[in-house]
């Protein structure tokens, strides 16, 4: 590409309006052709200057009158919070919160255990334990145990 | 996400839920752009900055628009536009002198041309073509918005802002000349 073929086509490499290969193309020579890239900041310069020359703030007693408009629009008021907070989607954990809260219920309801009092230990007397598959009336097969 | 990095749309739905963390980032993202831009249309600033706050109210307070369809900032300039052009038809700005121009508060970057050059080069072109450079330079659009704003195909807004850039350039030419 040559320089009058690159300055041709600054405009549109600004823009980002220039196909694939035209982009590298006009990159490529200013990258090599300091003429062509001292056109090229000129004319972004000349372009920054529209925005420069325009720029310009409202007040600060602007932005506080539309804050406090937007505020009392769009803030929720209690009753909203409330409403609000009973609409929020119920998590995906949701389900099993809800099954543990019977669970939970009939685990408070159930009566303690029963604990034997003393006097009722005195009068049933516990069964002594048995010893399953066990003779005492034989031998033992091995007497040499001291 | 209401921070810094979140999109207009997001903040839009935000603010709506009474969010005002997500007006203060909303409003510094727009304040200088969408003001900038109702000040090429009136004169007077009292006026214009009531008109500044009747369009962003308007826009936050419109549930026609759906902020998960559409572009918040297309849909700005739109509203700002139409305001702006019935205000011009009720009569409120005149053809003005270019000495009578409203000088900006500041200069965000250093310009390589000076603010009045840019100016008189901007006022010699067609009403079209100035809309086009305010809405890219100024309001910072990119050309799908800019389409949407002006209600043309995408790439009639490329090949119309080439041309529009060139006369530009040209005026500005003219005026550097001696």
């Amino acid at each position: 590409m040559n320089c009058d073929d690159a300055l041709q086509k600054l405009t549109d490499h600004h823009h980002e309006t220039l196909g694939p290969e035209d982009a590298v193309a006009v990159a490529d020579h200013l990258g090599r052709c300091g003429e062509c890239a001292q056109a090229y900041c000129r004319l972004q310069a000349q372009l920054r200057g529209i925005g420069a020359a325009y720029a310009e703030r409202p007040s600060v007693d602007v932005r506080r009158a539309l804050r406090a408009k937007a505020k009392a629009e769009f803030a929720p008021k209690p009753t909203r919070k409330v409403l609000a907070f009973l609409r929020r989607p119920i998590p995906a954990y949701g389900a099993a919160l809800a099954a543990a809260i019977p669970l939970a219920a009939w685990l408070g309801a159930r009566p303690a255990s029963v604990e034997p009092t003393p006097e009722a230990g005195a009068n049933h007397a516990p069964a002594p334990a048995r010893i399953h598959d066990y003779d005492a009336t034989v031998p033992l097969l091995d007497r040499n145990v001291s | 996400m209401t921070g810094p990095a979140a999109s207009d749309e997001a903040l839009t739905r935000a603010i709506r839920d009474g969010d005002m963390d997500a007006f203060d980032v909303l409003y510094a993202r727009y304040e200088v752009r969408l003001f900038a831009y109702v000040r090429r249309f009136v004169d007077d600033r009292g006026r214009a900055e009531d008109i500044f706050q009747d369009v962003f109210m308007a826009v936050l307070r419109d549930r026609t628009f759906d902020p998960a369809r559409g572009r918040f900032a297309a849909w700005l300039f739109t509203v700002a536009r139409n305001r702006c052009r019935m205000e011009h038809r009720k009569g409120s700005r005149e053809s003005r002198a270019l000495d009578a121009l409203p000088r900006p508060a500041e200069a965000s970057e250093p310009a390589y041309a000076e603010a009045d050059q840019v100016r008189r080069a901007m006022d010699a072109l067609p009403d079209g073509q100035r809309q086009l450079l305010l809405l890219k330079q100024v309001a910072e659009l990119t050309y799908r918005e800019i389409a949407s704003v002006l209600g043309v195909a995408e790439g009639t807004i490329k090949s119309r802002l080439h041309a529009a850039t060139v006369a530009f350039r040209a005026q500005l030419a003219k005026g550097e000349t001696p």
